[in-house]
């Protein structure tokens, strides 16, 4: 059933886009939350498929798809963390040493923008993105002397992206748009639930 | 139905995403502060510290370190604290050499991680010398005047009442049976008698019965406390007045217990 509806959902993509229409955005991307305590704002590329607003009025909604590949940065070079431990040596708060050695995610996007506001050459819109992807995480968590939870690997991603912005049409071909991204996902391993904000700057080109 | 949906998930990731990241991770984790490190009268030394901030979490577990290396680390001589309107305090007791430097640091933790506050250092830590006016046998006690005559006492450690008064029992199979109450913790230094069973801090009320007589002492008399390790206590009165019967003449008590 998921592997149908997973079958039925690009369908309609590809119904409604077409390899002669490309985007690229430039974005600054803000992780939040605990993400956001751990990993440092940074900048990067989405490159695409995206649809274009029909100049009639009827056709508001227009189809993404894209890529986004992501370096995170962590804040310090090593986080000093607690553990509690209850031993034979009694209660003792027990300072460890955690260090990302790599965090990098790759997501692969796709979703629908609607046009609230629908003009000639302006629009204002709002969307919403499904997110799939990975991530390749090292990180070292040592506590001395009681336990050592270093990690190397990673795991699948899955999540959602909502989004408002505002597209100019400059030409029949081309649009420039200035949006932002909330979105949120979960990665599976190492367990994480990761939100972010981004804004960002994008070109789009139709070629017919 | 779908619009529903959709506006629901957008409303999801909106608020999910909306805690912005701080400006500077060091807000993340707690500030403290150690306020003192001061020598008590029986050696041990009062360590107090102050939560600054809390950090973006909650306050998991605060306390000192000590070590005699200038930047004490988490686990040297950790005493964990409670935290009480925003300061927090631990008492180190025992075994600091006079001859040396000891540092004090406090640290508190939170979900985020840990941080330090400053560290102070003390140096001769010592007990203030208690030297009581007399010197009577150990483990012995008069209620009529001079040298202790009943002997072989057995002591308990102090025990703390649900009063809040600290009590210790003296009792020996051919003398009276002594009890002292305390109105703040046993610890070096002199106590002053108070003739009523409520003492304040420093302050203690000395009763005992030996067969018929049942006496107290008057108050205003002085009891030398020394204390030896933990739990344990030389402890001396010398000459103190009591009214046997609540009569107009004095007798003298005299006791020293040493141990627990």
């Amino acid at each position: 059933m998921k592997t149908l509806i997973a079958i039925v959902t690009l369908l309609l993509f590809v119904t409604t886009l077409s390899f002669g229409q490309i985007s690229i955005r430039v974005f600054n991307y803000h992780p939040t939350g605990e993400f956001g305590f751990v990993m440092s704002p940074l900048t990067s590329l989405e490159l695409g498929l995206q649809g274009r607003f029909s100049k009639r009025i009827e056709r508001r909604w227009r189809a993404n798809m894209s890529l986004v590949y992501l370096r995170m940065k962590p804040r310090l070079d090593v986080f000093p963390v607690a553990g509690f431990a209850v031993d034979g040596k009694g209660s003792r708060v027990i300072p460890g040493l955690q260090s990302f050695q790599k965090y990098n995610i790759a997501q692969f996007i796709f979703g629908y923008d609607y046009a609230i506001v629908h003009k000639e050459k302006f629009n204002f819109y709002a969307g919403l993105d499904l997110l799939g992807g990975a991530a390749s995480v090292d990180y070292e968590l040592v506590y001395p002397s009681w336990k050592d939870e270093t990690y190397q690997g990673g795991g699948v991603m899955v999540g959602l992206r909502a989004r408002l912005g505002v597209e100019y049409a400059i030409s029949d071909h081309i649009g420039v748009c200035i949006n932002t991204n909330r979105s949120g996902f979960y990665l599976r391993e190492p367990a994480a639930k990761l939100w972010a904000i981004d804004y960002g700057l994008g070109v789009r080109y139709t070629f017919n | 139905m779908m619009n529903k949906l959709i506006v629901s998930l957008a409303f999801i990731l909106v608020m999910g995403s909306c805690q912005l990241a701080l400006n500077d991770v060091q807000d993340y984790f707690p500030k403290v502060s150690t306020l003192s490190a001061i020598v008590q009268a029986d050696g041990t030394v009062l360590v107090e510290g102050s939560i600054d901030a809390e950090g973006a979490a909650a306050i998991g577990y605060v306390g000192f370190c000590c070590s005699t290396k200038q930047e004490p680390k988490m686990l040297d001589y950790q005493m964990i604290s409670n935290v009480s309107e925003g300061k927090f305090s631990a008492i180190y007791e025992g075994n600091f050499q006079p001859d040396s430097v000891y540092y004090f640091r406090s640290w508190a933790s939170n979900d985020y991680g840990y941080a330090y506050g400053n560290t102070l250092s003390v140096s001769k830590i010592i007990a203030t010398a208690v030297t009581p006016p007399c010197t009577l046998v150990a483990n012995t006690c008069n209620i009529g005047g001079g040298q202790g005559t009943a002997q072989a006492y057995t002591v308990t450690k102090p025990a703390e009442l649900s009063s809040g008064d600290w009590e210790m029992r003296a009792s020996s199979p051919n003398g009276p049976m002594v009890t002292l109450k305390f109105g703040s913790t046993v610890t070096t230094g002199v106590f002053t008698t108070v003739n009523f069973n409520s003492p304040d801090s420093k302050e203690v009320f000395v009763s005992f019965n030996a067969g018929f007589i049942v006496g107290s002492l008057k108050a205003g008399s002085k009891v030398y406390v020394k204390r030896i390790a933990s739990g344990v206590f030389d402890i001396s009165i010398c000459d103190a007045p009591w009214a046997f019967n609540n009569g107009n003449s004095d007798y003298y008590f005299n006791l020293r217990l040493k141990g627990a």
